[in-house]
């Protein structure tokens, strides 16, 4: 059976990489046990993850069944070099950007984007939180995830330089970017 | 404006949001899902292998042993004429050569997608020797084809001997072995 991650750390030890081959070996293997335990213990993560990162009000099943054929369609070339977690949150991030290509594609040649009203809300805490929302989907794709990834998934430096390929300091300058085009729309809600 | 306010605003906002509900057959859909692609993948293969074995065909069987005619200077009209409905012979036939495969492909993906219907591990073993039949398959229609249409008999002959030595395993060897035989 799949044995519950912790979240992704880039270092290392040797009880962690073995828990994690042994793992890998179960779905390199495809047993439909081994497969259904990792699917359980990782598609409520991977469905909010995926959910956040494409900026809330989408179905994300069917990333998040992609994410999963993804898993074993490349699980053989899984080196062990970084945490199974990191790569499941890696898999995560390109699926999700791949769909908002295909999003922006269908826009742009054969459908027009609805444009997306916040509705009136008599609970001022809820409006607030639609609001809050917003600003974070409408930020540019890049941006997003930087932001969901350090304040929501609470990830640190170092682990979504891993996830996302980049030197820490560009992600350091990606989510100061971010901090910053929230600075607007938030104005009210975000202060000292 | 501080970074823990950020968090804080975030996170709530998050959690006001209803949180997807976890599928019970999500597994079972991926197993099914990744089981077709690797499918696909094998048959596609075939597919592309088979496509490159027809342009290679397209291009002219090989000049293994076969001298053409050297081309006269002949320049009057009639026969350019005739060389033209040579060549116009030959595009049809090589067209007719095309229907062909493509018709094999779809029933070929066909097979897939009724394979995708049935519950059972597809045998790459199974793919394989079905691509190499094809392969003989084709060289044999090039051969009767050059040999009925074009009258080309020394290059249908090499295109059975090819069928015969590069695929001794299928029942188109035969075939082919049995043409060669006539024509000689």
């Amino acid at each position: 059976m799949a044995r519950t991650l912790p979240i992704a750390s880039p270092g290392l030890n040797g009880v962690e990489r073995e828990a994690d081959q042994q793992i890998v070996a179960g779905l390199v293997r495809g047993e439909v046990a081994e497969v259904d335990a990792f699917v359980r213990t990782h598609q409520q993560r991977v469905a909010h993850l995926a959910q956040r990162l494409l900026g809330w009000g989408h179905d994300v099943e069917d990333v998040v069944q992609e994410v999963f054929v993804s898993v074993l369609q490349h699980i053989p070339r899984f080196r062990g070099e970084s945490r199974l977690s990191t790569w499941l949150y890696r898999i995560t991030v390109n699926e999700c950007r791949r769909q908002q290509r295909r999003r922006r594609l269908r826009l742009r040649f054969w459908e027009r984007e609805s444009v997306r009203v916040a509705e009136p809300q008599h609970d001022d805490r809820r409006e607030r939180h639609a609001r809050v929302r917003d600003a974070v989907a409408g930020l540019p794709v890049r941006d997003r995830e930087v932001v969901v990834l350090r304040y929501l998934e609470e990830l640190s430096i170092p682990e979504m330089s891993e996830i996302l390929g980049l030197a820490r300091n560009a992600v350091e300058v990606r989510l100061t970017r971010a901090r910053q085009r929230l600075r607007g729309p938030l104005a009210e809600l975000w202060q000292e | 404006m501080d970074r823990d306010g950020l968090k804080d605003l975030l996170r709530e906002a998050d959690a006001d949001w209803t949180v997807p509900t976890p599928r019970d057959d999500l597994s079972q859909r991926v197993l099914l899902l990744a089981a077709r692609r690797r499918r696909q993948r094998v048959v596609f293969g075939s597919v592309a292998a088979g496509l490159l074995l027809a342009v290679a065909l397209w291009s002219g069987p090989p000049d293994v042993g076969v001298k053409r005619p050297a081309l006269s200077p002949d320049t009057s009209v009639a026969a350019t004429r005739e060389k033209l409905r040579a060549i116009e012979r030959e595009i049809e036939t090589r067209v007719a050569l095309m229907d062909g495969l493509a018709v094999h492909n779809a029933v070929q993906m066909r097979l897939v997608e009724l394979a995708d219907e049935a519950p059972s591990e597809p045998d790459p073993i199974e793919a394989a020797r079905s691509a190499v039949q094809q392969a003989a398959f084709v060289l044999v229609k090039q051969g009767d084809q050059t040999d009925r249409k074009l009258g080309r008999r020394s290059s249908a002959a090499e295109s059975y001997r090819l069928a015969a030595a590069l695929f001794p395993q299928t029942k188109w060897a035969g075939v082919a072995q049995q043409r060669l035989n006539v024509l000689d």
